[in-house]
């Protein structure tokens, strides 16, 4: 049964956006119970670090960022571990959520002073951001690439098969008549030369290609038939070479954004352990 | 799967691109790891050389306060190693004295204006200085800047405008406790006279000088506020005609007779009693002696002949009044101020003293002079000794009146007293042949603190204290003359002219003016008493030195 939400105009269907709606569920009761804490606290204390309730937020984030970084472990051991690799992702999601969450509670929702606190709070909510971004990549590229895509192709192979393309591609308009040779080498040429990386594909799957072979109908009328299968052969490869370069920067995308995720990670759990030795010596 | 996607499969639309010729190893993921530990590894770095070689800057939860900025280069001024922050490194300079209750506990603040000394015992798990001086703020944070969360554990009053409970000078009804009969409607006329003051107000500033922090006013002074007017060299007051009681004849006889009187000077000169030097240095010639009576023709604040008969006619109600009979007045004084009976009955007995010297010829008093250089000694210890709480009960009355005196005798003394002291008694009151000791500085609102100075700049003083009303009864200057009879339903001295929380609200309020607990409390005792960085030799600390203390 698919989860929605009803809203006044449409309902909003869960599993388009979220893999898992019991996970987002038990996390949204786990921020509603959190947030009940928090309000309980405000009315008979108050919020700050270093009382015990700012403390117990501290340990719980500590122990939440500990929990949700077992992922990483899990992920390089597949097969091993209690439950399956879709649940510790969830719990990597949803948890990592909860942690910001906790981390905010325990700064008492203002900004912190000092070099490793301020360091310790703009990672966290790096953290947080770099990973709600690297889940909407997951949910939509892999979307994108399989619907708009001719093909799939494997990102390790990509330098090949472009090879392959450009190889084909330039021999055939070396064999060419002039003018075939002329708008290979006006026109097309430059897109072989090398994968690219185009930030259109995030917004046209094409990249833009029918506007760059516009100009070939209008050559077509001049060429003889044998020419014309020429062309129309490097019109296709182009294309194919287009759509390399499309998965080349999405499935691009798909790895780098853990650049900007994973070792800020390990930044962060360096810098905890630096906050929780100083607090304890001091 | 059919035959034909499963040819498709790897087809890049018509154009067949070629298979990989072996198994493609997807590229590592350890380099993400790598970024990850050569981050972490040079984050490492960084805070370990800053905490080994630095001052720790990195790991400093923020710069420390403009007050203690100075030990931004010592964290162990504050920190001890895997300890929490102790109070103690706080009272090593806030602390004025090593004595206990300290000023800065939470002892000190339990007996604060409660004078409460019951509540001076110390308690576990009391609220470190740190939770509501919470430090590493900034150079700019103001750490006396205390939250109303602080207070209200304990203190459930809630929001100033809503919840905060009526003074209890309004809540209880107490009257104005300053033991003078007074008017202030007169008073002020008359001062606007003598000045020529348009203003009203300008006359209560003649009496009530504020202070030089601008928050209370000097205490009203008979030398400084009344002598101007009331027994100055310009003013002539007689005593009334009274009896003479003659030479050795006692006010009381063993048998129970009364023979009511005053001591004339001669008499007074005669004996050279303990104290009674000032009969040496009054004129004889303020007295007029005339058929067995006397009226003295001159008299002064705190008149001694006055006060010499009133001591006799109170030792004849209470033989053993003890130390009261040491002071000038009655001993009620707010028991924070009962110093000033101990100073007060110190300067008596060192005149006691200096009388009993002067008679060098009489062995007999030698004993006398022993009894009472040692009760000396000990009230100006007990002086010296200002912290600990002084008991101003031992200064009062017996409250059983002589036993050998009939009802009718005593009602006789308290009329002889009360004739005696018919001068005084146009602003003192006399109780129990006593006078009624002036409560000079007076402290309404016992629990908090209230600024004259920048309140005046909003409201004029008539706007708040308006309990007695000024503007209805006084007229213009040129009609001062003719002083309204004072009503004492509307002006009396035990009125409060001091206006409700209700007034107050009108701008202390949620939005407005600053309405917090602290805006007129107080935690720690008056400011007066706070550090004056004493430096404590025991606990090894000094001032302008860096490094370790």
């Amino acid at each position: 049964m698919k989860a929605r939400f009803q809203t006044a105009s449409r309902a909003v269907d869960l599993h388009r956006w979220v893999q898992s709606p019991a996970w987002l569920k038990a996390f949204l009761a786990a921020a509603a119970l959190t947030m009940a804490v928090g309000l309980i606290q405000l009315w008979t204390s108050e919020f700050r670090s270093g009382n015990n309730w700012g403390v117990a937020y501290g340990i719980t984030a500590a122990v939440l960022l500990a929990s949700v970084s077992a992922y990483s472990i899990r992920r390089r051991s597949p097969g091993r571990g209690p439950a399956s690799a879709r649940h510790w992702l969830q719990f990597h999601i949803f948890g990592g959520g909860l942690f910001l969450l906790m981390v905010l509670m325990h700064t008492a929702f203002r900004l912190p002073h000092g070099v490793l606190a301020w360091s310790l709070w703009i990672l966290s909510l790096w953290l947080a951001v770099s990973g709600i971004l690297g889940t909407l990549i997951q949910r939509w590229i892999p979307r994108l690439l399989t619907s708009g895509l001719a093909t799939e192709a494997n990102y390790d192979r990509l330098p090949d098969l472009a090879k392959a393309v450009r190889e084909e591609a330039e021999s055939l308009a070396e064999a060419g008549s002039i003018a075939v040779r002329r708008y290979f080498q006006d026109n097309l040429q430059e897109g072989f030369a090398q994968l690219r990386t185009r930030p259109i594909f995030f917004v046209d799957i094409t990249g833009g290609a029918q506007a760059q072979l516009r100009q070939s109908s209008h050559i077509r009328g001049f060429l003889e038939a044998d020419e014309q299968k020429t062309l129309d052969r490097l019109i296709e490869l182009f294309q194919a070479k287009t759509e390399l370069d499309a998965h080349h920067t999405l499935q691009k995308a798909l790895r780098w954004w853990l650049y900007g995720h994973v070792p800020f990670a390990l930044v962060l759990i360096l810098l905890v352990v630096v906050h929780v030795l100083t607090v304890l010596y001091y | 799967m059919s035959q034909e996607n499963q040819a498709e499969k790897g087809r890049f639309s018509k154009v067949g691109l070629p298979v990989a010729k072996s198994y493609i190893y997807p590229a590592g993921r350890n380099r993400l790891l790598l970024f990850g530990l050569g981050g972490a590894l040079a984050a490492a770095a960084l805070f370990g050389a800053d905490a080994w070689l630095s001052r720790g800057e990195l790991i400093s939860n923020g710069p420390l306060s403009s007050a203690h900025a100075s030990f931004e280069d010592d964290c162990q001024a504050c920190h001890t190693s895997f300890e929490p922050v102790s109070d103690q490194k706080c009272l090593v300079c806030h602390e004025k004295y090593a004595s206990d209750p300290a000023l800065h506990s939470f002892d000190s603040h339990y007996v604060y204006r409660s004078n409460d000394l019951t509540r001076a015992y110390r308690r576990q798990g009391e609220t470190a200085c740190f939770d509501c001086h919470p430090e590493h703020g900034g150079r700019q944070a103001r750490i006396i800047s205390v939250g109303d969360s602080k207070c209200l554990p304990c203190h459930e009053f809630d929001a100033f405008d809503s919840a905060h409970p009526q003074f209890d000078f309004l809540a209880e009804g107490q009257s104005d406790d300053s033991k003078l009969s007074f008017t202030h409607i007169r008073h002020v006329q008359n001062v606007r006279r003598e000045k020529t003051l348009d203003d009203i107000e300008e006359a209560c500033l003649a009496c009530h000088q504020p202070l030089a922090d601008g928050k209370r006013f000097a205490p009203i002074d008979f030398e400084l506020h009344c002598q101007g007017c009331h027994l100055g060299p310009a003013q002539r007051v007689q005593s009334e005609q009274l009896d003479v009681l003659p030479p050795g004849r006692a006010l009381v006889t063993p048998q129970g007779g009364l023979n009511l009187g005053v001591e004339s000077l001669a008499t007074v000169r005669r004996r050279q009693g303990p104290g009674e030097q000032w009969a040496l240095q009054a004129s004889p010639a303020e007295f007029r002696e005339r058929g067995g009576t006397v009226v003295k023709l001159r008299l002064y604040h705190e008149d001694p002949w006055i006060l010499h008969n009133l001591r006799m006619l109170r030792r004849s109600l209470y033989p053993s009044a003890g130390l009261a009979d040491l002071l000038k007045a009655s001993a009620q004084v707010p028991s924070a101020q009962a110093d000033i009976l101990y100073r007060e009955a110190a300067a008596t007995l060192r005149e006691y003293l200096d009388g009993l010297r002067g008679r060098s010829d009489d062995r007999s008093a030698m004993r006398e002079l022993i009894d009472l250089d040692r009760l000396l000694s000990r009230t100006e210890e007990r002086i010296r000794r200002g912290n600990d709480p002084m008991d101003d009960a031992q200064f009062l009355l017996p409250d059983q009146i002589n036993p050998a005196l009939s009802n009718e005798q005593v009602e006789q003394i308290a009329e002889f007293a009360e004739q005696l002291t018919a001068a005084c008694r146009k602003c003192h009151i006399l109780d129990r042949a006593t006078i009624a000791r002036v409560q000079k500085d007076q402290r309404v609102l016992r629990r908090a603190e209230f600024n004259h100075r920048v309140h005046i700049l909003q409201r004029r003083c008539l706007d708040c204290h308006g309990g007695i009303p000024f503007y209805d009864l006084i007229g213009p200057l040129a009609a001062a003359d003719q002083s309204p009879e004072a009503d004492p339903q509307v002006d009396r001295s035990a009125i409060q002219n001091l206006p409700g929380i209700e007034e107050c609200r009108a701008c202390h309020q949620s939005g407005l003016v600053d309405d917090g607990c602290v805006t007129c409390h107080r935690f720690h005792p008056d400011e007066r008493d706070e550090s004056r960085l004493l430096l404590h030799s025991g606990q090894g600390f000094s001032v302008g030195q860096g490094g370790s203390r």
